[in-house]
């Protein structure tokens, strides 16, 4: 089911748009990545469900719609739970509803039920794979730290020495953004080939 | 802020693409031409300043009215579709060729449109501030993707290695611009230009 010879991030990258913005931290990442994942199936089941009824032309228009459900759904769970991190994620949450991955899905990819859930759960887990690496690598070399979530004495940061000092800012910028995924597509297509 | 200060920190501080990473999908489609990716961007950026202001008057004048700001997402995502759904529904086959209007559907769908009114309403401005904020970011995202399909052009010519071919060296190339794109401060234009 989890397809890592096809990466949707590395290799095509599909649903960049929200995903990149929020790639600083690695629980932000984490966090995008789940809610891309839920999105995904949930929108896919909805669209294999409605499948015989629905006739072609509504197909897009109608996935945007439930997507745009789920998002917002996801985002009171978010100010509820997480309000904090919430707060970080800002627009790029609501954006999640218009992922490029989610479009190119519906549009070309599988559509039988028992063919596109693992399709899409495949290509959701792919992508917040993808989102934890180039997060991962943009927040231990842009600020020295891996930022998980507080669990009992844990404070929820991982300080890296030496690098938490002295720093590439600029990865956490947003050209880091593009270079730190531009490098990582090529090493990704060394290692394919 | 003024129409000037406006005008620039969206052109230049919080370009759509090169700060605010939107609307990428289209430029980073290898297989698409320059010329593709530039009829998508126009038919993006003809929507902008239209949907900016729309955002605005749904925000203000019934979301907030009627205390369900959260549906917010819900009904811009509704205002995009019901064109898109017209379109779809009136298709000619065989498709017309592609002109600016082939790429409206695609443009329809995109995260940059929608990031445009997210972001014009975020920030508070008025009517006519949301306006000229559309029209800027569509203009800065012209702007963007002109600049990155010539590069993107003159790369071609040159001997990429292997593994950076396509879309790897495309990702480098923009981010090179957007450090150049640095330069340009929110904070500096607020002061200049009040």
């Amino acid at each position: 089911m989890l397809n890592l010879r096809d990466n949707p991030l590395l290799l095509y990258a599909l649903g960049i748009c929200p995903a990149l913005a929020v790639s600083t931290r690695v629980d932000n990442a984490l966090v995008m990545g789940l809610l891309v994942l839920v999105v995904l199936m949930g929108t896919t089941l909805v669209m294999a469900a409605l499948e015989p009824v629905l006739p072609e032309a509504l197909r897009l228009p109608l996935a945007l719609v439930a997507a745009a459900g789920l998002v917002t759904a996801g985002d009171l769970f978010l100010r509820t739970y997480l309000p904090g991190l919430r707060e970080g994620l800002g627009i790029y949450v609501q954006l999640v509803a218009v992922n490029c991955l989610l479009v190119g899905r519906t549009e070309t990819g599988r559509r039988r039920l028992s063919e596109a859930a693992p399709e899409a759960f495949g290509q959701g887990a792919g992508f917040c794979l993808g989102l934890l690496l180039v997060a991962l690598v943009r927040e231990v070399l842009g600020a020295g730290t891996i930022s998980l979530f507080p669990v009992g004495s844990f404070s929820g940061t991982l300080r890296i020495g030496g690098l938490a000092e002295q720093p590439v800012r600029i990865l956490l910028l947003a050209p880091g953004a593009f270079l730190v995924l531009g490098y990582l597509a090529a090493l990704y297509n060394r290692s394919r080939s | 802020m003024s129409y000037a200060g406006i005008i620039l920190t969206w052109v230049f501080a919080n370009n759509l693409v090169l700060n605010q990473l939107l609307g990428l999908c289209p430029f980073l489609g290898v297989s698409r031409s320059p010329a593709a990716a530039l009829r998508f961007a126009l038919a993006s950026a003809l929507l902008m300043p239209p949907f900016a202001l729309a955002a605005w008057a749904l925000e203000r004048l019934v979301l907030v009215p009627l205390g369900v700001p959260f549906l917010q997402l819900l009904v811009l995502v509704l205002l995009l579709v019901l064109p898109l759904l017209v379109l779809r529904l009136r298709a000619r086959r065989p498709a017309p060729a592609p002109g600016i209007g082939w790429y409206l559907p695609q443009a329809l769908s995109s995260c940059a449109v929608l990031g445009v009114g997210l972001l014009a309403t975020s920030a508070g401005y008025g009517a006519w501030s949301s306006l000229v904020a559309g029209a800027a970011a569509a203009g800065g995202y012209l702007l963007a993707v002109v600049v990155w399909s010539a590069l993107r052009e003159r790369l071609d010519r040159h001997g990429v290695p292997r593994p950076l071919r396509g879309l790897p060296i495309a990702l480098v190339t923009a981010g090179l611009m957007a450090m150049a794109f640095l330069a340009f401060d929110e904070l500096l234009f607020k002061n200049l230009l009040g």
